[in-house]
């Protein structure tokens, strides 16, 4: 599992951005859907989750608003800018080429 | 519980500067931790397991707060890493942008300009002494020194500062230092005007006067006037 972690966490930053593609959210929002769609199997740290966050930001990929919710507490939303969009179809493309070279590279 | 979970994150966070960064971020998290509470307290997890889940799940958040700078153990080591800072300080203030780097520009042309005119300031009295115009000579000799002087002052104002990246500890650091060094950066310009003033006034009036056996007493009055505006600075700092 720890290795199957380590092999996901390089790819933190295409994950998010996917979510952010359907639509604007926050951070609990993220990893529970992280959770969902990898049936349980992957869940991100809070820490792991901001720093990404904070690194997209940075990096014009994301922008972020709070949201004004009128019951409970206020969330911080990110929303994926045009830049950002560019970055997910980019990262996107890297993958399924990596992907492509190892199953030929790894195939027994 | 909540309270109980506000209490742990808010020790995560507690070596660190609270800027509005800081705080915000760990709200945030918080928001985070007891939302993923709740949810597994739905899921049928007791009080004290879903406690626990939430808050392993948060992880190492050491890096992140590195990654905003703010961590406070990094004082320490800044201070060591100063120099090398500070160099990579200059540097990239000059990349920052045309306008840093005109305005540094600006100031180099008016530190050169004003050393320029103190050394030539005795040119006019010479020349007037030549053709018999000592007085002429003497007055272009004061208009030249307060010209300079002026454009010390204006070198002092002008040599941009060094501007908070952010509210962190480690930047008000940087920014103090830098603002000392440039106080006595001030100092040692005008402690130089003053002694090639007083040499000049020196030779002047000991030719003017022929008094030679007196006019030495000028350096000695230079000297208190120096150590006046020391004490000034050091009591401005």
């Amino acid at each position: 599992m720890s290795i199957t972690s380590d092999l996901i966490r390089g790819h933190t930053d295409t994950i998010i951005l996917a979510h952010l593609m359907k639509k604007d959210s926050y951070g609990y929002e993220v990893n529970k859907n992280i959770k969902v769609l990898s049936e349980g199997m992957y869940e991100l740290k809070e820490a792991t989750l901001y720093t990404a966050f904070k690194r997209l930001e940075d990096a014009g990929s994301i922008a972020s608003y709070w949201g004004d919710e009128t019951t409970g507490a206020r969330r911080k939303y990110y929303k994926i800018t045009e830049l950002g969009k560019e970055t997910y179809h980019k990262l996107y493309e890297e993958w399924n080429t990596a992907k492509h070279i190892i199953d030929k590279l790894i195939e027994g | 519980m909540h309270s109980k979970l506000r209490m742990y994150v808010e020790s995560l966070f507690d070596k660190v500067q609270r800027t509005k960064e800081v705080v915000e971020l760990r709200e945030e998290i918080l928001q985070n931790v007891i939302d993923k509470y709740e949810d597994l307290i739905r899921e049928g997890l007791s009080e004290e397991e879903a406690y626990h889940t939430a808050i392993s799940g948060i992880g190492d958040v050491d890096d992140l707060l590195l990654s905003m700078g703010v961590k406070a153990d990094i004082q320490t080591q800044d201070a060591e890493q100063y120099s090398s800072d500070s160099g990579m300080f200059q540097k990239s203030s000059s990349n920052e942008g045309p306008e840093l780097e005109k305005e540094e520009k600006k100031s180099t042309y008016l530190l050169c300009g004003s050393i320029m005119l103190y050394i030539l300031c005795v040119v006019p009295v010479i020349i007037g002494s030549q053709i018999g115009g000592e007085i002429i000579g003497v007055c272009f000799m004061f208009v030249m020194i307060a010209l300079a002087t002026g454009m010390v002052i204006l070198y002092g104002k002008t040599r941009p500062r060094y501007q908070k990246a952010d509210n962190s500890m480690v930047e008000s650091f940087k920014e103090w230092k830098n603002n000392n060094e440039q106080d006595r950066e001030i100092y040692k310009s005008i402690r130089s005007a003053i002694w090639s003033v007083t040499t000049a006034l020196y030779i002047i009036i000991s030719f003017m006067t022929m008094a030679w056996h007196v006019t030495w007493v000028i350096f000695l009055i230079a000297g208190a006037v120096i150590n006046v505006i020391k004490a000034y600075y050091d009591m401005k700092n």
